[in-house]
């Protein structure tokens, strides 16, 4: 009978030795990327656990889609039908202005934007760690994802991707505090850089200067600086801007558009160079 | 030898269901007060397991979080093993604690283990220190009454 009967030897040697090698495991992982192939093979092993994990997400979407009834559904139909029409109409502007702006872009010879192609990719796990603001989804290398590849949600920019395997990646989110993105204001066109806080609700500016013109409401979009994110998608609007004067730099708080901590739903972005000619769009 | 295969398929199986519960957690800010589940249940086989299932157990275990999360490989690991070790510093105490004082050791535990995390954040990311990443451990405590009669129930069947 092997039961409670046993007790286990308490050393301290024994844990020191496997704190040292979990320190020359982080060595070795930052240095030489020895566990990228162990990583992969996992990824494989452990595809019934992401499955099984996005059950739950599954089923209340199932449950959301089939026991709102009938008069429930033909309500969301007749949102959505309206949702269309104004989409399909905010589109043809749209195209319009996207030809007008290929023919500026001519005349002043400078150089053609990229066209962007979405992916539409599915969240398939959220890492189990609060500090982590990083998330799994169900689009890998088969699909083309890369590392530093754009992801957005409908409503603006979610993150990068950080990591890639076979069949899924690891996208690190705006909100994390390791992230960081550089933005612009529309309108203004003031530069800044939107850091994450650890908070999905907030992003910062760092070092603005009192001069800059940020006022609370502006909309910040990505400004495609660094070439990491293609230009133009929306990020947060600035929340509050606080000005210590004893300090060189104001205080700005943006609150990201993204439905971080929702969206299900996402898109990954792959750049494709635009065509030679000028008007083929 | 079929005892021990089976208890190593109960540990296998609920390191695995912790796996999943952890996975596809709540977000905003309920996720702060979610336990970290695999944590809890290595503990629970370091304290209550059979002999074998020591620090080496709970560093293969972390080992494994860490590559299938993607953290830098030997960070969970270091952080479970030096919990692991705490938890059997208690284990004598413990096991004749009643369920109201097993769970205080549960929260003091999982605080524990989220310092040795939050370090690694500073050091990783040099961010700001929330008090909200300390709220798994009273998740832990709100637990670990559950944890320990479903997998009490497993043990009692015996191996």
């Amino acid at each position: 009978m092997e039961k409670k009967i046993f007790t286990k030897p308490v050393s301290a040697p024994r844990m020191l030795l496997l704190v040292a090698l979990a320190v020359v495991l982080l060595l070795a992982d930052h240095y030489t990327g020895v566990f990228a192939p162990a990583r992969a093979w996992l990824e494989t092993a452990a595809r019934p656990l992401y499955w099984l994990g996005n059950v739950p997400g599954k089923v209340a979407a199932w449950s959301r889609a089939n026991v709102a009834g009938p008069g429930g559904l033909a309500v969301e139909n007749r949102q959505l039908q309206a949702e269309v029409l104004v989409l399909k109409g905010q589109l043809q502007q749209l195209a319009e202005l996207g030809a007008e702006n290929v023919r500026l872009r001519t005349l002043l010879n400078a150089q053609q934007t990229t066209k962007l192609r979405p992916l539409m990719a599915e969240l398939i796990g959220v890492s189990p760690d609060p500090r982590r603001h990083q998330i799994t989804i169900n689009r890998g290398e088969h699909d083309g994802a890369f590392v530093g590849q754009a992801v957005l949600d409908g409503t603006g920019l979610m993150g990068q991707v950080v990591q890639v395997s076979a069949a899924r990646a690891e996208v690190l989110l705006i909100s994390d505090e390791r992230h960081a993105v550089p933005v612009r204001v529309a309108g203004t066109d003031v530069r800044a850089i939107a850091e994450g806080t650890g908070d999905y609700r907030r992003l910062r500016l760092r070092h603005v200067p009192p001069t800059l013109e940020v006022a609370v409401d502006d909309l910040l979009v990505t400004s495609g600086l660094g070439g990491h994110f293609p230009a133009g998608y929306p990020v947060g609007r600035v929340a509050s801007v606080a000005h210590d004067p004893g300090q060189p730099f104001v205080e700005v708080a943006v609150t990201p558009v993204a439905e971080l901590d929702r969206s299900r739903h996402l898109l990954l972005v792959f750049p494709e160079p635009a065509s030679e000619s000028p008007h083929g769009s | 030898m079929a005892a021990r295969g089976n208890a190593a398929l109960q540990v296998a199986g609920s390191v695995g269901i912790a796996l999943v519960l952890s996975m596809n957690g709540v977000r905003s800010w309920a996720q702060f007060l979610m336990p970290p589940m695999v944590l809890l249940v290595t503990l629970y086989w370091v304290l209550f397991g059979p002999v074998l299932y020591g620090l080496g157990f709970a560093f293969l275990v972390g080992l494994l979080l860490d590559l299938m999360l993607g953290t830098p490989a030997g960070e969970y690991a270091l952080a479970f093993c030096v919990t692991a070790y705490l938890a059997q510093l208690l284990e004598h105490r413990v096991r004749h604690f009643t369920i109201p004082y097993q769970c205080l050791v549960a929260g003091a535990l999982t605080l524990a283990f989220q310092l040795i995390m939050v370090m690694f954040g500073l050091i990783e990311a040099g961010g700001t220190l929330h008090l909200a990443q300390f709220y798994s451990a009273l998740g832990a405590m709100l637990v670990w009454p559950l944890l320990v009669l479903l997998l009490g129930r497993l043990h009692d069947r015996g191996w």
